[in-house]
């Protein structure tokens, strides 16, 4: 058994060395450059660790930063609210005898096929009243053409409405599979004891699947954090920060910059945050498991 | 190794090194053929080639093709990392004032080059084999966007990378390429080669972003002069038979013109570059007197009316949604008759006279920026080539450089291809290519040359002190707001504020 197990570990083992070159080693030299003032422009601020939380410090004062941590948590809870409603919805219309099933299955695939700096710049367009199709036809029924990437309070929604049509495919394969393999007992049973549909899926099939339901969330949310392309192509952040995630602003201050200590601690920042949300969201979901016998 | 035969043995021998590597097994056809390739020269027999070539594929003969690929291989290129013939010249010790006739001293040099995707490096590229045939070197320039060649030049650049031969020396970070010293200092080759080079023929504003302490970092090939091009029809019909040549009348234009159907007014949404041409016109500036005092002076009245006012001409007087354009974008308006005047470097604005894209381009004309009452302060970029600090093949890449920026390549480019925005006087002043350029009567290489030599006066050394990227991208973000309706005097107290924690992060000690 002990052989055995030391054969397994050797087998492993070069996955493991890649995993770690490419994963792990990045990652404690991005934590290492985090304590420095690192910028690339000025070379006697490389690996100086006099002032460790020197670039952290700098986040605490950091407008920008805050607005971009409250920009990156609005978008968050707007697309991941977003697709799971729409996932379920189309992963429970799916679910049915249709005989088109199959096909629409394939086409709500699409979105989430497409690479996201094309589906950034199809949405770009959509949104740009000039050379928009839609906001064509808006103008010959009378309607106003709004440039919604140009007003502060709609370019966040746009990206919202742009990441959800992209992604919500992904809530939907994930439920489906997860519809396909409940058990048809209780649905039965709440079914003869006279339960409606609706009550069928309130009080049936959605205690069900709430674990799924809970990990795709959580999924769309690790996800979200890493929201980029949309707001590079769409909105360059703007206007002024309105979209401009934490994300797009560590970017901007390593590769625009140079300030490789300061991008560095956003992302480490960043890291942690996103390892305590999952923690606490695995901890309350092995708490409110519902056990079928 | 199989039995040598009767034949004369083989040998194969690198080219211009004067040096034989023996093989190190029969030669076969496969291996004549690299050896060919090589630019080795090969004595195989006949016979022997094809009593190899018929012969069936063996582990044996795997292995020894592999060896014999790997190891001339890697002597080919330990013999190409040292100059092929001989110690190519130190920069600074061969005799002043000497001109060296075009070498090919570095033939068989590959350059790799990066810029942003314009015309001169597409025409450079169609060049290549004429500058190949002169000198041996052999270059292809890799063209992107915008925003990814300054990314690329970026991380190339700080991480002292020797990737590139030559890259673009952007204007938008030249203070921190040149303030960093990623780029080498050209001035030792360009004392070596003065005639070749010709430095008086560079406009004075074409060479300032690139100079420091003496040293110049750059050869510009691209200068970016503010400048209008507007629909002559539309401002004949109401009532302007030239451009408005003041701010104020510029918007009373605005007003006289704009209608749903055609925008008076497009940009791209860089906002660092377009607004210093109402800040300065109002008496404002980015710093209280760059490079050396950087007090920054966003709160100051000329800076809130400026924003002010360029945030009306983009949000009244702009097509919906103008103020998220692209050059493409605004380039794009103008050609499809949905804008009238486009404030831009001349580098963009010459798309829009491009008769097959665009749908006006005779109705066009240009005409100088106008002025505040201040004066007259039109932006200017100029972009060029650099040689990284890193680069491996610095002799061949200034070889390119001088090449590609001399003015009968400049020259020839401009009057074969669509490219005005020329960087040596002598081009600019050539009638022929003044004629090729005039846009409905108007000497557009004057106006591109008046803005080089007025840009040379010093109002742009807010542009190239190294931390200029920083505080441009908040200055983005500033007007951006503007334009979004945040009141100007608002968004530029909080622009001044941020602005000391900029400079205060990049090490710049300033008084608050």
């Amino acid at each position: 058994m002990r052989r055995e197990r030391g054969q397994h570990l050797l087998l492993l083992l070069p996955g493991l060395v890649v995993l770690g070159l490419t994963t792990l080693l990045p990652a404690l030299f991005v934590l290492a450059t985090s304590l420095t003032p690192m910028d690339l422009a000025r070379p006697e601020t490389f690996w100086d660790f006099d002032d460790p939380g020197v670039s952290y410090g700098w986040l605490l004062r950091d407008a920008r930063f805050h607005n971009s941590l409250v920009v990156q948590a609005k978008l968050s809870v707007a697309t991941v609210v977003l697709q799971i409603i729409l996932g379920l919805a189309a992963a429970l219309a799916l679910n049915t005898r249709l005989r088109m099933r199959n096909t629409l299955r394939m086409i709500y695939m699409v979105p989430m096929v497409i690479p996201p700096v094309v589906a950034a710049i199809a949405w770009k367009i959509l949104f740009t009243p000039d050379v928009s199709f839609p906001m064509w036809l808006l103008a010959e029924f009378g309607l106003p053409q709004i440039p919604w990437l140009v007003m502060p309070d709609l370019a966040l929604w746009a990206i919202v409405i742009a990441d959800t049509w992209q992604w919500f495919p992904f809530v939907l394969l994930v439920l489906f599979a997860a519809l396909q393999v409940l058990p048809e007992e209780p649905i039965e049973a709440a079914k003869i004891d006279g339960a409606g549909p609706i009550q069928v899926f309130w009080h049936v099939v959605l205690p069900l699947l709430a674990p799924t339901l809970f990990v795709v969330a959580l999924f769309r949310l690790i996800d979200s954090v890493k929201a980029f392309p949309l707001i590079y192509i769409m909105t360059s952040g703007g206007p002024g920060t309105t979209t401009e995630v934490t994300n797009y602003y560590a970017y901007q201050q390593g590769f625009v910059f140079s300030y490789i200590g300061s991008a560095s601690a956003m992302t480490v920042t960043l890291l942690v945050g996103v390892f305590l949300l999952s923690a606490v969201a695995m901890r309350v979901l092995s708490r409110s498991q519902v056990a079928y016998e | 190794m199989g039995p040598r035969s009767r034949h004369e043995p083989f040998t194969l021998w690198h080219w211009g090194s004067g040096r034989a590597c023996r093989a190190l097994a029969p030669p076969d056809y496969h291996t004549a053929a690299f050896c060919r390739m090589q630019g080795g020269g090969v004595n195989v027999s006949q016979e022997r080639i094809q009593r190899q070539a018929s012969s069936t594929l063996t582990r044996r003969w795997l292995l020894r093709s592999i060896g014999l690929g790997v190891i001339p291989a890697w002597a080919i290129a330990a013999c190409a990392g040292a100059s092929p013939v001989a110690v190519s010249p130190t920069p600074g010790t061969a005799t002043a004032g000497t001109t060296p006739a075009p070498t090919r001293r570095f033939a068989g040099t590959t350059l790799r080059i990066a810029t942003v995707s314009f015309v001169y490096s597409a025409a450079l590229n169609k060049l290549a084999p004429e500058f190949e045939s002169r000198t041996g070197i052999k270059f292809e320039i890799e063209q992107a966007g915008f925003p990814v060649t300054l990314e690329r030049v970026n991380l190339e650049l700080s991480t002292g990378g020797g990737s590139y031969d030559v890259l673009q020396m952007i204007f938008a970070i030249a203070g921190k390429i040149v303030g960093a010293g990623w780029a080498t200092d050209l001035m030792p080759f360009i004392e070596r080669d003065k005639a070749e080079v010709e430095l008086d023929d560079f406009p004075k504003g074409a060479l300032a972003a690139f100079r420091k302490d003496g040293s110049l970092y750059a050869l510009p090939w691209l200068a970016d002069t503010t400048m209008a091009a507007y629909r002559k029809d539309l401002l004949e019909s109401a009532g302007y038979s030239t451009f408005p040549k003041t701010f104020d009348e510029l918007l009373e234009a605005a007003a006289k013109t704009h209608s749903p159907e055609t925008a008076f007014f497009v940009t791209q949404n860089l906002w660092n570059w377009h607004w210093p041409n109402w800040l300065q016109g109002f008496g404002g500036d980015f710093f209280r007197d760059p490079p050396g005092d950087l007090y920054p002076t966003f709160d100051t009245d000329a800076a809130v009316q400026s924003a002010d006012m360029m945030g009306r001409l983009v949000r009244e007087y702009g097509p919906a949604g103008g103020a998220n354009y692209s050059n493409a974008e605004a380039i794009a308006a103008v050609q499809q008759g949905r804008a009238a005047v486009y404030i831009d470097g001349l580098g963009n604005l010459q798309a829009t006279l491009n008769k097959e894209a665009s749908r006006v381009a005779d109705k066009m004309s240009f005409a100088a920026a106008p002025r505040g009452a201040a004066g007259w302060f039109p932006q200017m970029s100029s972009h060029g080539f650099l040689i990284p600090s890193g680069a491996k093949n610095k002799e061949a890449a200034w070889e390119f450089m001088k090449w590609s920026t001399s003015k009968e390549t400049m020259l020839k480019i401009a009057l074969q291809e669509n490219y005005n925005a020329a960087t040596r006087i002598s081009v600019l002043t050539n009638p022929e290519f003044k004629e090729k350029y005039k846009v409905a009567g108007v000497d557009v290489a004057q106006l591109h040359l008046d803005v080089q030599e007025r840009a040379g006066e010093g109002y742009m050394a807010y542009r190239v002190v190294p931390v200029f990227s920083a505080i441009g991208s908040r200055v983005n973000v500033a007007l951006s707001e503007v334009i979004a309706k945040r009141p100007a005097k608002e968004a530029m107290a909080a622009l001044q504020k941020d602005a000391f924690d900029i400079l205060e992060k990049a090490g710049v000690k300033v008084q608050r």
